[in-house]
């Protein structure tokens, strides 16, 4: 599937896609405060499928809005693509989301008036994208993807797990270096979610890696490692094939 | 954070995060052509998904649209009857008595002013103009107060204007006049209204001409008649004028005039547009008519404007989600306030469209009961900023709902 791969001139430049270095995060009003994430240190390598695991309010919304640079850490570094988001201006941040990242989300969040098509080409055409090139790209994409009769449909007329398929094509046909996903297989049977991580699973390539928030224990057989969530600290960092008490390096 | 001092091993970071930064602007810097286009296909079609919530909007501003372009449309016709008179019967310079406020209600002037505004090298004709309440007796019995106008000719004006029957040359005879259209009923006369006679202040005249869309701010019958005519009608005294009109070389002429004129306690002079605008002032804020159409366009404004503004706000709200995820992937806000920006824009022009047909309507039904409304180009224009500022003003409540979406949102 080399027509969905990456650009590869930005992971060239950072191999490491993501890196947070003792990140601490806190919640709150006036003086009553709570650290959602607590001395996280982890990082996410071009090649690399890795899942972000955990019970509910463990913090991985949180991680994966620090990583993602939406948000901006009480305490320590994250650097994205290489770059420190620490002192970044907002607007270089946007930079970085809008060319370096894909996002797929749990509930799709496509325009619901706009078709399969459409919901991936505007996206592209907000990113700079000629009209033409990004419905020449989306076109292919969605192809790839399995969805060549479903272009012209609305979201209300396709299955869940179109619309997820249509939200994987949007992320992914910008050619981002990083892929995150929040709970990707939520809404999908096992038969739709083995596809969609299929998918996921081909996009990672030298330039590229996926990030996969998720409580499906099913989809580690897809991930190169695991990362797992309690309390706000990180407890597990291991190879995917490893059992789950063998924590690797977490901090 | 590297220290970009550092010549000789630069941090690796550093020329990362410069590389980095380096090539993701060049890209930025094409993508930043504008937002407007580049979110208005998205946005328009989010519009046109919610067919419920576009129908209601386009009827409110519509509606807002009719009604304001109507009632600015009738404030032009009302100041149009204010000073219409003024605008057509030329003279750069008006002479009236002191004190007087308005075109309708001005004392006779002597005859010998007259020479004192015709001043050598500097005012190039005088011309009278006489204006005077007349008690015209009806056809069917009773009197009307008709607002008789006495010009003396020229051949740089024409007076009266706006004729629909007859020539101005056919008042060139004693006790003819001409009347507009719109008051042939009330003066009683029928279909066959050139020739007709009239009873005008004890005198039997004779209709000779007909005007079109002339009418007076205080609603009496607008008749035209050469100046000697009207002072039969009126009782008033030969060589007598409400007005001397002076027709001025130079701007410095007309000062010198108006300086000269002003020495004499029992005159003023005017420039036309001063005098213009002294009518309109009395007539509109006088009467309270301004602040009422004013008053009620504002209205007519405020009910579109909540209307667009409900509309654009659930629409914002509805796809607050998927706004948040666009921000997530790095829309900008300025990509965001385009977003509900081109949908305003499009409600404004369709609703124009719409209101302008409406108020086009209105115009011809209302001419009907003899309301003039105009519909300029200058109130067209006037109508269509109106229209657009209400809509641009509806658009803060959603900018501020689609500014404020948090993209972490995405998350949860």
């Amino acid at each position: 599937m080399t027509s969905i791969a990456p650009f590869p001139s930005a992971t060239r430049l950072a191999p490491r896609l993501v890196r947070a270095r003792a990140v601490t995060h806190f919640f709150g009003v006036g003086d009553v405060t709570t650290a959602a994430v607590k001395n996280v240190s982890c990082e996410v390598r071009a090649g690399e499928l890795v899942l972000l695991t955990g019970p509910s309010g463990s913090g991985k919304t949180t991680l994966i809005s620090l990583l993602a640079g939406m948000l901006r850490a009480s305490a320590g570094d994250v650097h994205l693509l290489g770059v420190g988001l620490r002192d970044l201006r907002e607007r270089d941040v946007l930079r970085l989301r809008r060319y370096g990242l894909g996002f797929v989300f749990q509930r799709y969040n496509l325009f619901p008036g706009l078709t399969a098509l459409e919901n991936v080409v505007e996206p592209l055409v907000i990113k700079g994208y000629s009209r033409a090139s990004a419905t020449e790209r989306g076109r292919e994409v969605l192809s790839l993807l399995g969805l060549e009769q479903r272009m012209a449909n609305l979201p209300g007329q396709l299955s869940g797990g179109q619309q997820q398929r249509v939200a994987i094509a949007r992320a992914l046909s910008s050619r981002p270096a990083l892929v995150i996903g929040d709970e990707v297989s939520a809404a999908l049977d096992w038969e739709t979610t083995q596809q969609v991580l299929g998918v996921l699973r081909q996009y990672v390539g030298t330039d590229s890696a996926v990030l996969l928030v998720t409580h499906d224990e099913r989809l580690e057989r897809y991930a190169d490692r695991v990362l797992e969530m309690r309390e706000g600290e990180l407890v597990t960092d291991r190879r995917s094939n490893e059992p789950p008490n063998a924590a690797v390096g977490c901090t | 954070m590297a220290n970009s001092t550092s010549t000789t091993t630069p941090d690796p970071d550093f020329v990362l995060r410069e590389r980095t930064l380096g090539q993701l602007t060049a890209q930025l810097r094409c993508s930043y052509v504008s937002s407007f286009a580049r979110v208005a296909r998205m946005a328009l079609r989010s519009l046109l998904h919610q067919k419920g919530k576009l129908v209601a909007a386009v009827a409110g501003v519509s509606f807002s649209s009719t009604l304001a372009l109507a009632q600015i449309g009738i404030y032009v016709g009302f100041l149009n009857a204010c000073s219409g008179l003024i605008t057509h019967a030329g003279g750069d310079v008006w002479v009236m008595a002191r004190g007087t406020q308005t075109l309708d209600f001005a004392r006779p002037l002597p005859e010998s002013t007259r020479a004192l505004v015709a001043v050598p090298g500097c005012v190039r004709s005088v011309r009278g103009l006489l204006t005077a309440f007349v008690p015209v007796q009806r056809a069917e019995g009773g009197e009307i107060n008709a607002f008789m106008v006495g010009f003396e000719r020229s051949e740089d004006v024409v007076l009266p204007w706006s004729l629909r029957a007859g020539l101005p040359a056919d008042l060139h005879a004693p006790l003819r006049l001409a009347i507009d259209q719109a008051d042939t009923k009330r003066l009683g006369l029928g279909s066959g209204t050139v020739g007709a006679a009239l009873r005008v202040n004890e005198e039997d005249a004779r209709v000779v001409a007909v005007t079109s869309g002339i009418r007076s701010f205080t609603l009496s019958p607008f008749m035209f008649a050469e100046i000697e005519n009207v002072r039969r009608f009126a009782g008033v005294i030969d060589g007598q004028s409400s007005f001397w009109l002076a027709d001025v070389g130079d701007a410095a002429c007309e000062g010198e005039l108006i300086e000269r004129v002003r020495r004499n306690p029992a005159l003023d002079a005017l420039r036309k547009d001063d005098f213009r605008a002294k009518t309109e002032s009395y007539w509109v804020n006088g009467s309270g008519a301004g602040i009422a159409l004013g008053f009620s366009t504002l209205l007519s404004l405020f009910v579109g404007c909540i209307i667009v503004a409900q509309t654009l706000y659930t629409i914002a709200k509805d796809h607050e989600r998927e706004l948040a995820g666009m921000k997530a992937m790095g829309a900008t806000r300025g990509d965001l306030v385009a977003f509900v920006q081109v949908q305003a824009a499009v409600l404004a022009v369709v609703g124009l469209l719409i209101g302008l047909g409406g108020a086009a309507a209105v115009a011809v039904a209302a001419a009907t009961v003899g309301l003039v409304i105009v519909l300029s180009a200058p109130v067209l224009l006037a109508g269509f900023a109106a229209v657009f500022a209400m809509c641009a003003v509806a658009t803060i409540a959603s900018s501020r709902v689609v500014l404020r979406v948090d993209p972490c949102a995405v998350f949860k």
